[in-house]
């Protein structure tokens, strides 16, 4: 699943077996679970490190993620889209609560190298969007102005709040967030076209 | 777009923290619009999510988490409390607040079980709480919610009749001891408050949280002296 030109169908098609695991799992089928890590787990770990800076770290709100995943699995409503968009944003966010709660416990780059992660290829490990969902973001994130895009990107692959972008690129707080706002607000108009 | 919809995007983003963070919570516990436009937001950035790439794990996580499994409660518990949890939403017309609260706030930390020695100690949070109180002699019913995480009550009733000179009051009854005022109710739409650090030790399961009315204002000597109309219990979800 993680092959670089995996197609339409093939994703559809994952998502129907992950759609009727997660089912499952929510019934208490603890092989369906397993069905669902193994198809997800790698993925889920790649974004948990990439917030949290740190393998432990990384490991232990992964492992949160599958426990909620068990005991929680009827919060998973797929009128809501594809459960692997569902998990991601879910690890992500989880990630992003234990980076608070731990109070920043690792050592975080700038703003500018956090830039750099547009280098790798959009698409590359595409699982989660289709590809011309994932280009069409990339365009309208790409069309913002270069502060916006790198706040927007921060605060999302790094966890960033506020404060802290304003701290980082030394820019009052008022500014950043009319830079964000206005970044979101163009972001929407963007993708709505 | 308008305030709300920042404040959504804001959120899905997870820029807020301190008082703007709490009311995008409340909002998202309250208002099902609100709590669909994070998710909306959630779902038109999730695609960034494939820049990140994979990355393969050992063994061990997964059976470190089995263990954790096994250590949690038998999964037909669970099933049990779903089915509960089910029920009590139902029995709210508000339903929403405290179902979203539950999905967004209840997550893992406090889901986390104390244990055996395993290799990363992971202290043992507090569960979210909830109680439905419904009567038969009450129209309507208040479903109260308890976010130790945010130390935060959300109270949401539902259909709940305002009276001339009367005020709702919401008290919290620890066992073996007397009522304490959770304060007055709104009853025309959800309300979320802090509580007191103090007051926080008194939220465990199955402490009782009643409902009476009172004088304009609440409770003039500090105790329930009107008729008690709904009591429910905490439980822990």
């Amino acid at each position: 699943m993680l092959a670089q030109d995996s197609s339409v169908s093939d994703q559809e098609s994952e998502s129907e077996q992950l759609r009727s695991a997660l089912k499952k799992v929510a019934d208490g089928d603890r092989a369906a679970l397993q069905f669902v890590y193994r198809r997800t787990s790698a993925k889920l770990f790649g974004i948990c490190l990439r917030i949290l800076g740190d393998r432990m770290e990384a490991e232990d709100a992964l492992q949160e993620v599958y426990v909620s995943l068990w005991r929680r699995a009827g919060s998973y409503d797929p009128e809501r889209g594809s459960p692997i968009s569902w998990l991601a944003t879910f690890a992500r966010n989880r990630a992003i609560d234990r980076l608070r709660s731990s109070s920043r416990l690792r050592e975080t780059e700038s703003i500018d190298q956090a830039g750099g992660v547009a280098d790798t290829q959009p698409s590359a490990f595409a699982m989660i969007a289709g590809r011309q969902e994932a280009q069409r973001l990339t365009g309208c994130i790409d069309a913002l102005e270069e502060r916006q895009r790198g706040a927007i990107r921060s605060a999302f692959f790094d966890g960033f709040t506020y404060a802290e972008l304003a701290a980082r690129s030394n820019t009052p707080l008022g500014t950043m967030k009319s830079w964000v706002r206005r970044g979101l607000a163009q972001l929407k108009a963007c993708l709505e076209q | 777009m308008t305030e709300r919809e920042i404040l959504a995007a804001e959120h899905a983003l997870r820029l807020l923290e301190g008082e703007e963070l709490l009311q995008a919570r409340a909002l998202e516990a309250s208002e099902p619009a609100f709590a669909a436009e994070v998710r909306a937001w959630e779902a038109r950035l999730s695609p960034l999510l494939d820049e990140i790439a994979p990355v393969e794990l050992g063994p061990e996580l997964w059976q470190r988490i089995e263990r954790s499994l096994d250590r949690s409660a038998p999964n037909s518990e669970i099933i049990a409390m779903r089915r509960k949890v089910r029920r009590w939403q139902g029995a709210a017309a508000l339903s929403a607040a405290a179902a979203v609260a539950l999905a967004l706030l209840a997550v893992p930390p406090l889901l986390q079980q104390p244990a055996a020695p395993t290799p990363t100690p992971v202290e043992e949070p507090a569960p979210i709480l909830i109680a439905s109180l419904d009567e038969e002699n009450l129209p309507g019913s208040v479903a109260v919610t308890f976010v130790p995480a945010a130390g935060e009550l959300l109270v949401a009733a539902s259909a709940i009749e305002a009276r001339a000179g009367r005020s709702h009051e919401l008290w919290i009854i620890p066992e073996g001891g007397s009522p304490i005022s959770l304060g007055v109710v709104a009853t025309d739409r959800p309300a979320k408050r802090r509580v007191p650090a103090a007051l926080v030790a008194q939220f465990r399961t199955g402490a009782t949280v009643a409902l009476s009315l009172e004088p304009t204002g609440g409770s003039p000597t500090g105790q329930p002296t009107g008729p008690v109309l709904a009591t429910g219990n905490l439980q822990a979800v």
